[in-house]
């Protein structure tokens, strides 16, 4: 399988840097093909919401950056690993910059009902698995549970199954590898 | 009760001016100028453009004792720029202990005409509150965000009087520096023509701005599809 890592790590020094590695070996140990891309690295522009991903060159985003190139990288991968420290119970600016990239090319400008909600028509057939792993410097239960219910909102608009898992930065790397292990498991990646 | 000393309002929306959110936000301020508080206004994006704009915002901060968020839902949560500007708030707030308390309510609208898919963006903006030790003065989520598209609420009929009279309530109770009152919160959340309406006009510009645009026979491109591996 095609395993993409988004690295969203504030600085050289992050946890989610550990996180990363440990993934990437984890992941390559199972013989999946894994491509990291570390995003504060990148040249990444805020999405402006000027909609000419659905208007006038759909699916495709016009602004002229790396950020363009995601929707494609992600698409064609069968694993989205999100990595990122948890800020506010959410991703940090790194990765939603990147996320926030992603919505509008990966689906169509028409609404649909999904369980009583409204959203917008996925543009293509088949999306990656996700699986976030947001770090936090200790438990923190309010937090944590509005970073799962973040990655489980998203799995319904980006079209994606979506699992989550918080690392905390205290963590073993043993503990980190089981946390990785396990949550890999229940996204169905072997 | 004391009114607040400064009362700024900080537009995270990317369109700047031109955003819903702005008109949101600024439709509560002229409220609150009424209600004789004075107001700032700050636009994130601006904001995070260079050093000396960021200090600025930061000391904009310092200086309000109610700080309003008009933002716009991306993906189930802030944009981007937002996140930013509330790190560097966070940040900042670690190297300063002498800044009084302060409130902070936020005002988020999406294109969903659920206001309830707003929620997690509520409750990111209620932890970044505890974090930065200021104090939650609630939160007005708006869907179908297209029925203002922009323009000055004043300027709008009907379709919009649900979310002016929430704002009104929800401005009247922040000038005594109280919490927004869920009168407020379910006002805002009301749509103002049906919501079978709004869904009908979404789907149909959709279309019209494809073939306005001449894009019609692309409009369900799929651009980065995975080619199929030639059988060898």
């Amino acid at each position: 399988m095609k395993a993409l890592i988004l690295n969203g790590a504030k600085t050289e020094e992050s946890v989610v840097n550990t996180l990363s590695s440990c993934l990437a070996k984890f992941l390559m140990e199972k013989n999946h093909e894994v491509n990291t891309t570390i995003l504060r690295k990148e040249k990444i522009l805020d999405c402006t919401g000027c909609h000419n991903c659905w208007k006038k060159t759909p699916g495709e985003c016009t602004i002229n950056d790396m950020g363009s190139e995601l929707p494609k990288k992600v698409i064609q991968s069968d694993i989205l690993l999100l990595l990122t420290p948890v800020t506010f119970g959410m991703y940090a600016s790194e990765l939603k910059r990147a996320i926030d990239r992603l919505s509008c090319p990966f689906t169509l400008p028409f609404f649909k009902r999904v369980n009583g909600e409204t959203h917008n028509v996925q543009r293509y057939k088949r999306y990656p698995a996700m699986v976030a792993f947001g770090v936090l410097p200790s438990p923190d239960e309010e937090s944590e549970h509005t970073f799962a219910t973040l990655v489980a909102r998203n799995c319904l608009n980006l079209h994606m199954t979506a699992v989550s898992a918080i690392v905390y930065s205290s963590d073993k790397p043993e503990a980190i590898r089981e946390k990785i292990s396990s949550t890999l498991s229940k996204a169905g990646v072997n | 009760m004391q009114k607040p000393t400064l009362a700024t309002l900080l537009v995270g929306s990317p369109k700047g001016p031109n955003s819903t959110s702005n008109c949101l936000g600024t439709y509560l301020l002229e409220r609150l100028q009424k209600n004789g508080v004075v107001t700032e206004k700050a636009y994130i994006s601006r904001s995070l453009s260079s050093d000396k704009n960021r200090a600025e915002m930061l000391r904009l901060v310092d200086r309000s004792s109610l700080i309003i968020l008009a933002c716009p839902l991306y993906v189930d949560s802030l944009n981007a720029q937002t996140i930013e500007a509330l790190e560097l708030i966070a940040e900042h707030r670690k190297t300063r202990t002498d800044i009084g308390g302060k409130s902070f309510a936020v005002i988020i609208n999406s294109g969903f005409p659920e206001a309830k898919q707003n929620n997690t963006a509520i409750s990111v903006c209620h932890l970044f509150a505890k974090q930065v030790d200021f104090n939650w003065a609630g939160g007005l989520a708006m869907g179908a965000g297209a029925i203002i598209d922009g323009q000055p609420l004043a300027e709008i009929g009907v379709r919009a009087r649900n979310q002016k009279r929430a704002l009104e309530i929800a401005a009247d109770a922040l000038a005594l520096e109280e919490p927004i009152p869920e009168k407020a919160i379910v006002l805002m959340s009301k749509l103002g023509i049906p919501k079978w309406l709004y869904l009908l006009i979404a789907n149909q510009s959709g279309k019209h701005e494809a073939k306005k645009l001449g894009v019609t026979n692309k409009l369900y491109d799929q651009p980065y599809k995975p080619k199929k591996k030639a059988n060898s």
